[in-house]
């Protein structure tokens, strides 16, 4: 039979990072996926010849620097551009937008309030802090051990003292920030809607929280924990890879190949074999048998053990454990091939900060309706929308001229409530989408030379992500930190011996993408080395 | 202005339950105090009076209706019982009312556990565990919520008494705290009733509905405020008897109270309070104001920003939310009949919240400034432990109605009689017959209360924190700007849910600091 010192299962982007990080450390590894190419979520897709993107997720993968520093990317042909701002659209005709440098950006503010431009100066100042205070959590395990024996209270009481030495005012933003909704927040530090809207606009995409949900303002925070989050002053810029998500795959299975690594695609894992309550192998589709000497499982919490174990192979609870896991899908995509670039007359010419992405929101109270319409599981009827125009940054994914759009559509229930997503409801939701860019960009619907829509169910069809979920498993705090994916479970180990996730159902989640998969790495190697 | 010779110690403002409980406390410290308060009666909204003038036989508690948590420290400390609290009902169940007469009672012995069973058995084998872990979570918050002493002894304290309840209690707790209500009901449960009850326990006095994440917390608060005292209790004589038991207190210590004078700032000698000024012009001279008021009130109104920095302000308790629990009180001219319901349990707490949906359904639609066709309810009849309150054989209904929008689409004016039908038709859904026997009703939505009660924004209900007032509440009481002056008003530690604690407390810290020097 083949072994090998690891396989890895799924070669989505934690896959790949942690097949990477083993193979850098001297293991044979081996990455198995079902689909004919690897990337997952990432995967590179053509939608019209010539027009290339990330069919489900664009925008920005900022990995951790550290990350592409000691896998050495950037020798395998990974470069990140740099995108400035994003723009906020409202209905009314005017517009938001954010910039890199901190004067452009608070003499924008300033339109709306002089008070608010003087603001940001805090806001910006609490959200560095918070997110610098959280950054040593995310590179390791989540902090507080919850396991039993001498050393683990040691390190229980000492995390008392250390929150407890924590002055007044850290943990009054950190309370405030993990518990308060995203708007009451910022009704703290901005007093006009139009700043309120466009900071929770771009917070929100991807949540299942509304901006009036108790918890929703930690989302306020994820732009500031990427690289870029603080240079010029002004609003965070985001980090595309060159060549979109693709790039960085192409660049993390090249890294992995250089180190001995091996990957087999059109692969599908259908069983994990268990001797003695530990993973001694997989089962492929085809029968085959391969055996290894630790399983890390890219794929959701959900799929891999409801979906690669025999249930009563599992230990007691384990399954209605990992079923009340909750994942949750809560956007759809619409990708648009477009023969020229979209103009937005309430933006002034040639706005850099378009690249951003821009949204199209309405207040607060809107924002909170559609997440209200989505808990109800009804179609949308005003959803938040997100436009990323990936080509404006790197125009080789497009023909010269032409670009390629991806439309995020927040707040779309994966099921609903009266009926399925019929052909004729994922048209009506593309037409809805649609009439919403022509209201901010008129004329962009004669532009389009290819279109399609994406739901949740999609990508769970397509590359098996439980319920559509991007987040791996909803980000409220009782699905964070120690309690991914559940309360004392030690974070990358499992209950099932040898058998390990590397995907964003662990901490961090997806806080920092590529991290789980690195953190999981680091964790395998800790314990190989330890029994050595 | 005049300027009165030194005769007080202590000035309190306001006259609310933290007001008197702290006056109390300080006259018993052996201190001089006043009480000043500016409306013509004590107690805020803890008062009992006739339904309506016309019916001046048929009492009923105005607004709050039960004692959820009066502290036995206070209780104890300020022999209420000699000042003439007595309570009609001691820690009284909490009835679970169901449409077609299969009420249960929220268990609390074997008898209760056994008619959940003959309901629904994996409910009731659940129970038992669930409500200890529940227990044990909420005493080991306990001293984190209520207890003054330094955060590092608390939080050792925490991970102490985590250790002693077994390894996994801290995972369970850090999970169950920021957890949301529903889900962890719907991972313990399956009885609608059963969910839906203890849902609106967690919730009601919020805007948050059972979804939403933090929720968890709440019940947890709940249940350990309850634990500072004997359970919800209903005085006999209505809330207003706490009111007159705290003020009797307050005289028997040769405290003074006086009513109807408004405090319209604080007087200042250098950086230290000196007294304070009264909208009759004068001037009381005293070492030491402690205000009941709003913090945001003292510090802007009554201080002044001249002496406020800009970090203080922020780091004051944020502005409370408007409220949202209406109030409905019925007289009736005989005990409502709840078919399936047992004589017993006609003094009991009454929920009315059929599932987890029915109550997330009231809060969406209020978050949304409606009104939910079939409201949830919290429903005492104190006239069956307190018969004094109505003519005999009559009978008086309180009723709560959580989700009660301060600022109703189209405004209040055009949609009471609305809110009232509504209530009333549910009610006659649970007790048929029961708007025939209905003598006089009266309504009363948040800015009711707000203008006849003086609750700012209409936000009465003191049930429950959120997890980030707590560490605000710790630090706002301490952090006053000018010596002498100490604020135990709403959003003050340990907060607002528990009956004159944040006074009471803040007398003893103040009786302390003085022994000290």
């Amino acid at each position: 039979m083949e072994r090998h010192d690891a396989i890895v299962i799924g070669a989505g982007l934690n896959g790949l990072i942690a097949a990477a990080c083993l193979a850098r450390a001297g293991l044979g590894v081996l990455v198995l996926d079902r689909n004919p190419a690897p990337g997952g979520l990432a995967a590179s897709h053509e939608l019209a010849p010539g027009f290339r993107l990330s069919r489900y997720r664009s925008g920005a993968v900022a990995l951790p620097p550290r990350l592409v520093a000691d896998l050495d990317l950037a020798r395998h042909g990974l470069r990140f551009l740099r995108a400035e701002g994003g723009v906020t659209l409202f209905p009314d005709g005017t517009c938001h937008a954010a910039y890199r440098d901190g004067v452009v950006h608070r003499r924008e503010m300033a339109r709306f309030s002089r008070r608010d431009a003087d603001a940001w100066t805090r806001y910006r100042r609490d959200m560095l802090r918070a997110a610098r205070a959280l950054k040593p959590l995310l590179e390791g395990a989540a902090g507080l051990p919850l396991s039993r024996g001498f050393a683990a209270l040691k390190a229980r009481l000492g995390f008392a003292d250390r929150a407890a030495a924590a002055d007044d005012e850290a943990i009054r933003v950190a309370l405030r920030l993990w518990t308060l909704p995203a708007a009451e927040l910022l009704d703290s530090y901005f007093e006009s809607e139009a700043v309120k809207v466009h900071l929770a606009a771009a917070a929100m995409m991807g949540a299942t929280l509304g901006p009036l949900s108790p918890g929703s303002a930690a989302r306020l925070l994820t732009p500031w924990l990427s690289a870029g989050g603080d240079a010029y002053g002004g609003a965070p810029d985001l980090l595309l890879p060159q060549g979109g998500p693709a790039a960085l795959v192409a660049a993390l299975v090249s890294a992995i190949e250089a180190h001995g690594g091996r990957l087999r695609l059109d692969a599908e894992v259908t069983d994990v074999s268990i001797r003695d309550r530990k993973a001694r192998g997989v089962v492929l589709a085809n029968g085959e048998e391969i055996a290894a000497g630790s399983i890390l499982s890219g794929l959701d919490l959900k799929r891999s053990f409801l979906s690669l174990f025999q249930w009563k192979d599992l230990p007691d609870g384990l399954v209605e454990r990992v079923g009340r896991f909750r994942m949750k899908g809560v956007m759809a995509t619409v990708n648009l091939a477009l023969d020229g670039l979209p103009r937005f007359p309430a933006l002034p010419e040639d706005c850099p900060a378009i690249a951003g992405g821009v949204r199209l929101a309405g207040s607060i109270a809107a924002m909170q309706g559609a997440f209200d319409d989505w808990r109800a599981h009804m179609p949308p009827r005003d959803p938040l929308i997100g436009i990323l125009i990936p080509s404006l940054t790197d125009t080789a994914l497009a023909p010269a001229g032409a670009h390629v759009a991806s439309v995020q559509v927040q707040y779309v229930p994966e099921t609903l409530h009266d009926g399925s997503w019929s052909a004729a409801r994922r048209d009506a939701l593309g037409d809805l989408v649609l009439a919403r860019l022509e209201a901010a960009s008129p004329g962009i619907g004669n532009r389009i030379l290819a279109r399609e829509v994406l739901l949740a169910a999609d990508l769970e069809n397509d590359i098996g992500l439980t319920a559509g979920d991007t987040a791996y498993g909803e980000t409220t705090l009782d699905q964070m930190f120690v309690n991914r994916p559940f309360p004392g479970s030690g974070g990358y180990d499992t209950p099932v011996g040898n058998f390990h996730l590397c995907s964003p159902s662990v901490h961090p989640g997806p806080l920092m993408p590529g991290q789980a998969g690195a953190n999981a790495a680091a964790h395998v190697l800790a314990l190989r080395r330890k029994r050595r | 202005m005049a300027w009165g010779g030194r005769k007080y110690d202590a000035i309190v403002i306001g006259g609310s339950h933290n007001g008197l409980a702290a006056a109390a406390g300080l006259a018993r410290a052996s201190q001089r105090v006043l009480l000043l308060e500016a409306g013509p009666q004590l107690g805020g909204t803890g008062v009992t009076a006739a339904v309506g003038p016309e019916y001046p036989e048929y009492n009923v508690p105005s607004v709050a209706h039960l004692l959820e948590a009066l502290p036995r420290r206070i209780e104890r400390d300020l022999k209420l019982a000699r000042h003439g609290l007595r309570l009609a009902a001691r820690n009284i169940p909490t009835v679970m009312l169901d449409r077609d007469g299969r009420h249960l009672v929220l268990p609390r012995n074997r008898k209760d556990l056994a008619a959940l069973a003959e309901v629904n058995r994996k409910d009731a084998a659940a129970w038992p565990d669930f409500d200890s872990r529940i227990g044990r979570a909420a005493a080991m918050l306990a001293p984190l919520l209520f207890d003054a002493a330094p955060r590092r002894t608390l939080l050792r304290r925490l991970v102490w008494r985590a250790e002693w309840h077994g390894p996994d209690s801290l995972g369970r707790l850090m999970q169950l705290l920021p957890q949301s209500v529903g889900d962890l009901l719907d991972a313990e449960f399956e009885l609608p009733l059963l969910k839906g009850a203890l849902a609106l326990d967690a919730v009601l006095g919020t805007s948050d509905g059972p979804y939403a994440p933090g929720t968890a917390f709440r019940l947890l608060h709940r249940r350990a405020m309850r634990g500072l005292g004997r359970g919800p209790s209903i005085p006999l004589g209505g809330p207003g008897a706490l009111t007159d038991a705290l003020a009797a207190a307050v005289a028997a210590q040769r405290g003074e109270i006086r009513t109807g004078t408004r405090v319209v700032r604080l007087l200042l000698e250098g950086n230290a309070v000196a007294g304070v000024e009264t909208d009759d012009g004068n001037a009381i001279i005293a070492p030491l104001v402690v205000s009941a008021l709003d913090p945001r009130t003292t510090m802007f109104d009554l201080l002044g920003t001249a002496h406020l920095e800009t970090g203080f302000v922020r780091r004051l308790p944020p502005a409370r939310p408007q409220g949202n629990v209406g109030k409905l009180n019925l007289a009736l001219d005989g005990l409502p009949e709840f078919p399936g319901l047992a004589a017993a349990l006609h003094g009991a707490r009454l929920l009315l919240a059929p599932s987890l949906e029915a109550v997330e359904h009231a809060a969406v639609e209020a978050a949304r400034g409606g009104i939910a066709g079939d409201p949830v309810m919290e429903i005492t009849m104190p006239g069956t432990v307190d018969p004094a309150l109505c003519p005999a054989g009559h009978h008086v209904m309180s009723v709560l109605l959580p989700f009660t929008p301060y600022a109703v689409e189209g405004g209040w004016a055009s949609r009471r009689d609305e809110l009232m039908q509504r209530a009333l038709r549910m009610l006659d859904q649970y007790a048929p017959g029961l708007s025939g026997r209905l003598i006089a009703a009266e309504l009363l939505t948040p800015p009711d209360i707000e203008t006849q009660f003086g609750a700012s924004g209409g936000n009465w209900y003191r049930g429950s924190l959120a997890p980030a007032a707590i560490h605000e509440a710790r630090t706002a009481g301490q952090a006053a700007p000018v010596a002498g002056l100490w604020l135990c008003g709403p959003g003050t530690h340990p907060g607002d849910g528990v009956t004159g604690l944040p006074g009471y407390a803040l007398a003893e810290t103040i009786a302390a600091e003085r022994r000290r020097q």
